[in-house]
């Protein structure tokens, strides 16, 4: 590889080149989008099944959690509240509102041992969720762990619901070493109560992706998810901080039932439905799910297009200019390579802009600022990995005629 | 002593598309010697383009040899040769086969680039500024190659093939563009080159090429049928 050429090419085509990398940005954060239905939280209807078997409650007006809703607000309410009391509340509503044994805030995670429906008796059926950390949060878990009450089971399995940056490394590593550390800290306190240990038995990668998660992972339990405010406030008429999610075998008037061992009022509960009506105006998520799914299509088709049109719009300027190179003395294996590599600078750091844009604009900038690193924070970012390929993988194949071309240059058939 | 260039049963066949074989090249031997000022005459079609092409390792013989200094091209990589053409052939062609879009200053540097100079960065600079004073374009470096005269262009091509100071000049119809008047010149400049010490090959059709020649060699349906030492 010729990095003078590289920079020459590259200068070049600035222009064009400027075009490319916003278009990769834009299909990045496209398909991200649409992915994880981040911008738009009405997406979050895509993540639920078609089925009206899987039903939905949203529980109305609960004043139950307040914190770590997904946007580094959690971490900021503690520095504006008493965090013991904000605890203490949490508590008192969470056993008010469910036959909970056992409870256990650590900093937001809340341990619920319980067997709400009578119906399902998982052994072992323990929940515990962890709902949007920062690191900045964890280093004051040890404190709140006194605030609350360890389990009272020398082993806890743990469902792990980070939010969207945490990856599945983060969770078996970092949390799970955390919240052990932590429990052990407590206990080398000697604060009583029996020596427990987290496993953890699942994870979600993302709060937001909630049915494909919980579809899996909660087959076999009654479970509750905590939305976040973004959420709720993305789904009007739904003021909810709880999604229950149940076993998809519940019918409504099971469900009814399962509401009222919640010590709930079942009215008090809207369906999944994804058409509902808002102050007078007609929702329905499927459609605009499906929506943002077609514009992230059209990005990724647009750009596919342009990548095309380019190879073959400039396919004899391309390889002239290679003809040159190699008649001047480029072998045929740089000049090809030189080409290649040349788009794939330019799509490269449109796919890196378009994946800190999205993170920037719908993620937390104060979580990114505080302790993230940076491979995790790209690691993390999945649904642009796949972006990244498709993108790649579709200029390479846009530049099949190209290479064909190159390969089947006789230099003097040229003259 | 042997010539800086041989071939020997040289053969170069092409397809013609309708799957039959055209011999373009049939030589049986031939040798240019170092510092020799060659001309290749031939009507079109006689393969003189072929030739050069051979000689400056732009395309393989289907049989026989080609050997430059001693070197089989046949035992050299694709790399190797690309190398070769880089640093040891300067070529010139007919349609100047520069970078339209870019300056003259940076069509010659290109060839610096890709034969991957070991001078440093001002040194580069002055042997461009140098060669672009010896064939008088030294005040349009910072022209573009597209906006240039046909005979600008071609003296921008030959500072181009010789800013690696390479051992041998090849030129395809180098004055095949030009007026005659700016043919005349560019004639001058490789007979300079020559002067210089440079092996010079020219191809063209042009028999007015014949008394600059030290060696003239006549081509017709790709074999030799005159090559005489003036």
């Amino acid at each position: 590889m010729n990095f003078k050429i590289q920079l020459l090419l590259f200068i070049d085509n600035f222009l064009k080149n400027i075009v490319f990398i916003a278009m990769s940005a834009v299909t990045v954060i496209m398909i991200t989008i649409a992915v994880t239905g981040f911008s738009n939280y009405n997406n979050l209807a895509m993540y639920f099944p078609d089925s009206f078997n899987d039903i939905y409650i949203y529980r109305y007006d609960s004043t139950l959690l307040d914190m770590n809703n997904g946007d580094g607000y959690g971490v900021a309410e503690i520095g504006y509240r008493d965090y013991s009391e904000i605890m203490k509340e949490r508590k008192e509503l969470i056993s008010s509102s469910f036959d909970v044994d056992e409870i256990c805030f650590l900093n937001g995670i809340v341990y619920l041992d319980y067997d709400p429906s009578g119906k399902k008796q998982p052994e072992n059926m323990d929940f515990l969720q962890v709902y949007d950390y920062g690191y900045s949060v964890f280093k004051d878990i040890s404190i709140d762990v006194v605030e609350g009450r360890l389990p009272q089971k020398e082993e806890v399995n743990v469902i792990l619901l980070p939010s969207s940056y945490k990856s599945k490394y983060q969770c078996n590593q970092s949390y799970e070493f955390y919240l052990n550390k932590t429990i052990n800290a407590y206990m080398e306190n000697d604060i009583s109560g029996p020596r427990v240990s987290l496993k953890v038995i699942g994870y979600f990668d993302n709060p937001f992706l909630l049915d494909s998660n919980l579809n899996v992972i909660m087959n076999n339990y009654v479970g509750i998810a905590y939305l976040s405010e973004d959420v709720r406030a993305a789904l009007p008429g739904f003021s909810s901080r709880l999604l229950i999610k149940t076993d998809t075998e519940l019918t409504e008037n099971e469900l009814e039932e399962f509401m009222k061992t919640l010590g709930e009022d079942p009215s008090n509960f809207y369906k999944y439905n994804s058409k509902y009506e808002y102050e007078g105006k007609e929702y329905n998520l499927k459609e605009d799910s499906d929506e943002v799914k077609n514009k992230a299509l059209l990005a990724v088709v647009v750009l596919f297009i342009m990548i095309v049109a380019d190879t073959y719009l400039h396919l004899d300027r391309t390889v002239g200019f290679v003809v040159t190179l190699m008649k001047i003395g480029l072998s045929r294996k740089a000049a090809m390579l030189n080409i290649i590599f040349n788009k794939l600078i330019v799509i490269i750091p449109g796919i890196l802009a378009g994946t800190i844009i999205y993170k920037v604009i719908c993620d937390s900038t104060i979580r990114f600022v505080s302790g993230i690193g940076i491979s995790e924070f790209f690691w993390s970012s999945k649904y642009s990995a796949i972006a990244l390929l498709l993108v790649l993988a579709g200029c390479l194949v846009a530049h099949i005629p190209f290479i064909v071309k190159v390969l089947s240059i006789e230099l003097q058939r040229e003259e | 002593m042997g010539g800086i260039i041989r071939l020997r049963n040289a053969v170069k066949e092409f397809n013609d598309g309708k799957n039959k074989r055209i011999r373009a090249l049939d030589i049986d031997a031939l040798e240019i010697y170092k510092g020799e000022f060659t001309v290749i005459l031939g009507r079109s079609g006689s393969g003189k383009s072929t030739l050069l092409n051979v000689i400056g390792a732009q395309c393989d013989l289907t049989s026989g040899d080609v050997y430059f200094d001693d070197k089989d091209y046949r035992s050299l990589k694709d790399s190797e040769k690309a190398l070769l053409r880089a640093r040891k052939f300067g070529y010139v062609f007919q349609n100047y086969s520069l970078i339209p879009q870019y300056t003259v200053y940076r069509n010659i540097e290109l060839a610096l680039i890709i034969a991957k100079s070991k001078l440093s960065g001002k040194d580069q600079k002055n042997r461009i500024n140098e060669c672009a004073n010896l064939v008088g374009i030294d005040g349009l470096l910072r022209k573009k190659a597209g906006n240039l005269s046909g005979g600008e262009k071609q003296r921008c091509a030959i500072a181009r093939a010789i800013v690696n100071d390479p051992e041998v000049i090849l030129a395809d119809e180098p004055t095949g563009a030009l007026d005659v008047k700016t043919g005349e010149e560019v004639l001058k400049f490789f007979q300079e080159l020559n002067k210089a010490g440079k092996t010079i090959i020219i191809v063209t059709h042009n028999t007015a090429f014949a008394e600059y020649a030290d060696r003239l060699i006549e081509l017709s349906d790709g074999k030799i049928i005159k090559n005489e030492k003036s």
